[in-house]
């Protein structure tokens, strides 16, 4: 009896045996528990408190007692312990109440449907509504202007209006474009008026950081967008009031204008220079050419010659969308191919 | 910001602040420039002015030598006006009078005991620019009557 009393012992002690460092082999065991804890990180919030509880130590843990068998297959759960498992319950359930009353995330609001009506095909060739007559050079835009979503459209629009100086919101979606010349003249009072109206939904269907919101991205991120466009320009001139000082060069700045590489800078910069050469961001040194000058205003328009590809032009970095983050990108490559 | 390579070192960003618009430099052309007071250096000239966003707003031109952190840029929509001419022509031609001048009031008038009081001062007439001013090709006589009328310091 003595020896049975021994065996019941020795039983009852391996229901209870210690198993050191469980995590590895438990991980190794099972497929799914690895893939939770693997996932902690990746999950998102969800609003009912359906997320996979990450406050459980189970890795670090050195020790844990076994409390029952976990069969191949089957769910681990992890919060073995009697006592923890109401805790964790009431837990969840405030952060529920707490999720859906105050945290819960307002959704995004809808973009605005296209209000702007077609022309009409067949104009009132009677109307009187004083309405001036929109001349070619007048170079008329619509006040508002939906894209962001088609390339397409947005490409057109890229190329027909680079030059025009645009106030852009940060949305990627809507943008809302002042012209910075006189109102625009449109032809018809009707078209103005729904213009007005369109204009003014727009606004009222902007999210509000895409209005007039200060632009909060920091300097260095500022610079490393901006600096791609710019170049550094070592002008020779030739000095022959000094004979022993021949050649001397003269360094400016320029800004990349257009993707051909047109590159504005000042006019006393490459005024009677021999030789221009220019340094892109990237380091490059390449030749470039005077396309015009303008001593009054103390202009000069150079086109860079030879190799491609040539950066930015400015106004293509001020987009805050995937071109822009792409421009980005590319900015820092010339950045690291630099060093 | 202004971003240059002043003095040679590439890529420099300097910021500051747009201290005033619109300013018109004397003994330069009727042209109304930006004023800012970040560091502007020789070899910052063309680069650009941008705002806090990265929009370009001017080309840096001008730095006052006297003064400290004094800089001039020219807007860049003035820049787009002349951008045109330059791509196509390769330079802005812009009308001309061939004179200079300035409006006389009554202190001027007195200084120098003019008889007119609301006048016009003629001081240069431009005799030597190639080609010759068009106030100049119009004749000297007329002028030079307008000028005995209003001023003795008129040359020509």
């Amino acid at each position: 009896m003595r020896l049975e009393g021994d065996r019941v012992d020795l039983l009852a002690e391996e229901a209870a045996r210690v198993v050191l460092a469980p995590g590895a082999t438990l991980l190794d065991d099972h497929l799914a528990l690895r893939v939770d804890l693997l996932g902690i990180e990746q999950q998102v919030l969800h609003a009912i408190g359906l997320e996979v509880d990450d406050e459980i130590d189970l890795v670090a843990g050195d020790v844990d007692e076994v409390r029952r068998h976990v069969l191949r297959g089957e769910r681990v759960v992890l919060a073995a312990v009697l006592l923890d498992e109401p805790r964790e319950l009431l837990g969840s359930a405030r952060r529920r109440a707490l999720e859906h009353q105050v945290l819960e995330e307002v959704g995004d609001p809808g973009r605005a449907p296209l209000l702007v009506a077609g022309a009409d095909t067949v104009p009132d060739l009677e109307r009187h509504d004083r309405a001036s007559v929109v001349l070619e050079q007048q170079d008329a835009e619509p006040v508002v202007e939906r894209g962001g979503d088609d390339p397409v459209r947005g490409r057109r629009r890229r190329r027909g209006k680079e030059h025009d100086d645009r106030q852009e919101g940060d949305d990627d979606a809507h943008r809302l474009i002042i012209p910075n010349a006189a109102p625009p003249a449109v032809v018809s009072s009707s078209v103005m008026r729904s213009l007005g109206i369109a204009a003014l939904l727009v606004v009222l269907a902007l999210p509000q950081s895409a209005l007039a919101q200060p632009c909060t991205e920091s300097l260095a991120t500022l610079f490393e967008r901006v600096s791609p466009t710019v170049v550094s320009i070592q002008a020779v001139k030739i000095n022959k009031a000094k004979p022993q000082r021949r050649f001397e060069t003269v360094v400016g700045s320029g800004v990349v204008i257009e993707r051909d590489g047109q590159v504005l800078t000042n006019a006393h910069v490459v005024d009677g220079a021999a030789s221009l050469t220019v340094t892109l961001d990237s380091g490059v040194k390449t030749p470039a050419r005077v396309l015009g000058m303008d001593t009054v205003t103390d202009l000069a328009l150079l086109r860079l010659e030879g190799r491609r590809p040539c950066p930015p032009p400015a106004w293509a970095i001020r987009r805050r969308s995937v071109s822009a983050r792409r421009s980005w990108r590319s900015a820092t490559r010339w950045a690291s191919s630099k060093r | 910001m202004a971003i240059g390579n002043p003095m040679g070192l590439e890529q420099t960003m300097t910021r500051g602040i747009v201290s005033g618009l619109n300013r018109i430099l004397p003994g330069l052309a009727e042209q109304p420039m930006i004023q800012t007071d970040a560091p502007i250096n020789p070899g910052n000239s063309g680069g650009p002015l941008v705002d806090r966003c990265g929009a370009v707003m001017g080309i840096n031109t001008f730095i006052s030598e006297e003064a400290n952190s004094i800089g001039f840029a020219l807007p860049i929509n003035a820049a787009k006006a002349v951008l045109r001419d330059l791509r196509e022509t390769g330079r802005v031609t812009r009308p001309w009078l061939g004179l200079q001048g300035r409006e006389i009031d009554a202190q001027i008038a007195s200084l120098f005991r003019l008889p007119l009081a609301p006048g016009y001062l003629i001081e240069i007439v431009y005799e030597e620019a190639r080609p010759s001013g068009p106030a100049c090709a119009a004749g000297p006589c007329r002028w030079s009557c307008r000028a005995r009328n209003t001023s003795s310091a008129a040359t020509s």
